[in-house]
């Protein structure tokens, strides 16, 4: 993605967001996905984790000057949450980065673990291996001054970056995170949002739950690619948007990758999709741990939110009339 | 039934009271100035340019003749039509070889070399003494020799003499004859009676059936060359006391129909002439005191751009017509009609029982999700009556098949308060009336026309096709 294009979706969606203050759950409320996974590198991909890392940014305004913290729910791997696989033996990183280069490095955005991914100052780092202490608990990293992250204002204020690393051992780390303007306990920082551009997680064991994620349509986009991988053919991925009601997006089956291409009309734009993630009725999937991401018409990687701008969108029904032949 | 007896219908001189209201349609009436003042002049009819009617005016001013009743006898007079449709001095017709006493109304043959004419049998006078002796009304044929009427012979002498015969009205082909007859009747009512040519003579007269004749009197019947036939009855449905109708005759399930206000009024409207075209002719009526003669003409209806009329169609298919389309939507339409009904599907057909304002819902179940999303889209529909004059007829019909047609006025809120029917039916003829019967005699493809005038003086018409196949195809 270029970053003109990049910046075109900060600053449209740094307006809508400036309104909302419970943004900085992640998973989102919204979104109703239980938890964030990142597999340990020595894990299989089957497992549901491509590549061993998970990258969430946050955005902070530029007018709030208060210390933040970045707050991770059951850091550790082990105890009733993770999963585990053989002995519990691995070890997660965690590092919070910020400064020049942090959210504006396009290897940052894109996961590629080839290059310069970690890019900005690390502010702060904890590997976390199986620990009673955290399970369950929140760790807190910061405080940070928000002028410690990168201050990129057409991206809606001070960017940090969280990048979550399978350091080594097999396990499935699950966790949450909250940016907080407290340290021991999650308070939203008003106007802050956050946004990832691939997002791994798990679903609900529970089959009538359904998980959602919205990515932001500009007017620029005319078609979208999503790709999934380890989906293990569990139910239905829909598109709910003004104009889509409830088209497919095609899913995965186990440990491979897919995609599916879709046009985006105008009656989307400036609008989010809701992508929604319906699991499988019957034959339960359990811990079923997936991988998405979207790229636009140009192979660029498109963010998601996590609160919907906008508004969770809805189909615009209407009836329609004709003479009964 | 004695003269005063028939007369007596036309004699009623009443304190009706006259509709202030205009004429409806741009029918113009208005008297003819050959009327008298205190006296009656009644039973027009034309022939060769001469308008002949029956006025009791007094001709003599030495002798009197009067019924019974002491009231001046009825004669015929005649006057000139000029080209300016005005119409000259009133003068008596009086052919010597005539009957001496009451002359009634007249009818010619289409050649004009007969006549038949009405007047009393006897051509004995009475005194005072001898007064209550009937002297009944009885039809005379006459031949016309050069300018003269020679020849009387008296019509049906086979017939009850006590009975009286009058009002004749001969059939264009002169095949049949129409007239008005207490013949059959005990309470003094008259009837309308057809008698068909044999010969030199006439049949048995037949009284035409009760879809003309009713219990109370018929008087006056004309037979016009479209087959229509005119006649003045106080028995059917009518604003005025004596009404002018005309029928189908020969249609038994056809019902009269009442000539159009101003012709017909709350007054008394009788005996009618009228010209081949059907545009004009004349009436008598005591709308203002006395019996007079009225000349009418039929405004001209240009019909220009004639709409077919269209059915109403209260039955839709709704559907879901958002951008997205797919055939395979795991949803479940539910739809909410607004007038009780309900249906489900993504496409659902519904008729509605008529026009109304109806408020439509659509509620969805998402079956993936399980839930329902109510009144997820809704549509208000308003339906009407199409704006068009209604009629109905069948798409086929035999030659000589009876039609009904009834003109409704739908939606059509510029109509003037009593709007006139036009109709024309494609075979040269036409009729005016809300409810009116047709037959066709010929085979074709034919566009009826129904028009009318709205109150701002434009003309709609409204049209459609029928197919007239012979009778015989079938």
């Amino acid at each position: 993605m270029s970053t003109k294009k990049f910046l075109f979706y900060i600053l449209f969606s740094f307006f809508i967001l400036s309104t909302s203050s419970f943004a900085q759950p992640v998973p989102a409320l919204d979104e109703n996905i239980p938890h964030l996974v990142t597999f340990g590198g020595d894990g299989e991909t089957g497992w549901g984790d491509d590549d061993f890392v998970q990258i969430i940014f946050f955005s902070i305004p530029e007018t709030f000057d208060a210390p933040v913290f970045i707050r991770v729910y059951d850091p550790d791997t082990g105890g009733e949450i993770d999963e585990q696989k053989g002995e519990w033996d691995t070890m997660m990183r965690y590092s919070v980065y910020g400064g020049d280069g942090a959210a504006s490095e396009e290897d940052a955005r894109r996961s590629n673990l080839e290059g310069n991914y970690l890019s900005g100052n690390l502010l702060a780092t904890r590997s976390f291996t199986e620990n009673p202490r955290y399970d369950n608990n929140w760790y807190t990293f910061g405080p940070f001054n928000p002028t410690e992250g990168e201050l990129l204002p057409e991206y809606g204020g001070y960017i940090f970056k969280l990048v979550i690393e399978g350091a080594k051992g097999d396990d499935g780390n699950l966790y949450k995170l909250f940016l907080t303007t407290e340290g021991k306990e999650n308070r939203p920082v008003e106007g802050a949002f956050a946004f990832y551009f691939k997002y791994k997680f798990r679903l609900h064991n529970d089959v009538n739950e359904v998980s959602h994620i919205y990515p932001y349509m500009t007017s620029e986009v005319i078609a979208i690619k999503q790709s999934n991988f380890d989906w293990d053919n569990d139910g239905f991925i829909r598109i709910i948007s003004p104009t889509k009601n409830g088209e497919i997006v095609r899913a995965s089956g186990d440990d491979n990758w897919t995609d599916s291409r879709h046009a985006i009309s105008e009656g989307d734009h400036n609008s989010s999709l809701d992508i929604q993630m319906i699991k499988k009725k019957s034959n339960l999937v359990k811990d079923n741990n997936v991988v998405i991401f979207l790229e636009n018409q140009y192979g660029e990687l498109m963010p998601f939110y996590s609160i919907p701008i906008g508004g969770i969108p809805e189909y615009k029904y209407s009836i329609g009339i004709k003479p009964k032949k | 039934m004695t003269p005063k007896k028939i007369l007596s219908a036309f004699l009623i001189v009443t304190s009706f009271a006259i509709s202030g209201k205009t004429a409806a349609q741009d029918i113009e009436v208005r008297p003819v100035k050959i009327n008298t003042i205190n006296n009656s002049e009644l039973a027009p009819v034309i022939e060769d340019s001469v308008l002949y009617f029956i006025s009791n005016r007094r001709t003599n001013l030495l002798v009197t003749y009067l019924n019974q009743d002491d009231e001046l006898l009825f004669r015929v007079f005649k006057a000139p039509l000029k080209a300016d449709s005005t119409i000259g001095h009133a003068t008596l017709f009086a052919p010597p070889d005539q009957p001496r006493y009451n002359a009634g109304s007249l009818t010619f043959s289409s050649n004009g070399n007969k006549m038949i004419a009405t007047h009393n049998k006897s051509n004995r006078n009475t005194t005072r003494k001898n007064r209550d002796r009937n002297n009944p009304l009885a039809l005379y044929s006459a031949e016309k020799k050069g300018n003269g009427w020679y020849d009387y012979q008296r019509l049906h002498t086979d017939l009850p003499p006590g009975s009286s015969f009058a009002q004749p009205s001969l059939s264009p082909d002169g095949n049949y004859l129409f007239f008005v007859s207490d013949m059959e009747s005990d309470d003094g009512s008259t009837n309308i009676f057809i008698s068909e040519k044999r010969g030199d003579g006439w049949g048995i007269p037949i009284k035409l059936g009760s879809h003309i004749n009713t219990s109370g009197k018929e008087l006056f019947p004309f037979i016009h060359r479209s087959g229509k036939l005119y006649f003045t009855s106080n028995g059917h449905e009518g604003p005025g006391g004596y009404n002018i109708y005309y029928i189908d005759w020969q249609n038994k399930n056809a019902s009269p129909v009442l000539m159009p206000s101003p012709i017909n009024t709350i007054a008394n409207d009788f005996s009618c002439y009228i010209s081949d075209d059907e545009k004009w002719g004349y009436f008598a009526s005591d709308r203002n005191g006395d019996d007079d003669i009225f000349r009418f003409s039929m405004p001209q209806m240009t019909c220009n751009n004639p709409q077919e009329v269209v059915e109403d169609n209260y039955c839709f298919t709704f559907f879901e017509n958002g951008p997205f389309k797919s055939d395979t939507l795991p949803y479940i339409y539910r739809w909410d009609f607004g007038d009780g009904t309900q249906a489900k599907g993504l496409e659902a057909d519904h008729c509605f029982p008529g026009p109304g304002n109806y408020h439509i819902n659509l509620s969805v179940v998402d079956t993936l999700l399980n839930e329902e999303l109510f009144s997820v889209a809704s549509y208000d529909l308003k339906l009407e009556k199409t704006p068009q004059i209604w009629f109905e007829i069948p798409d086929t019909i035999q030659t000589n098949q009876p039609i009904n047609l009834n003109a409704e006025p739908h939606e059509m809120g510029n109509l003037t308060s009593d709007p006139v029917f036009w109709w024309n039916f494609g075979d040269g003829e036409t009729r005016i009336g809300r409810n009116i019967d047709y037959q066709y005699k010929q085979t074709g493809n034919y566009r009826i026309i129904c028009s009318t005038t709205l109150a701002d003086g434009s003309t709609v018409c409204f049209f459609r096709n029928i197919t007239v196949i012979d009778s015989q195809e079938d």
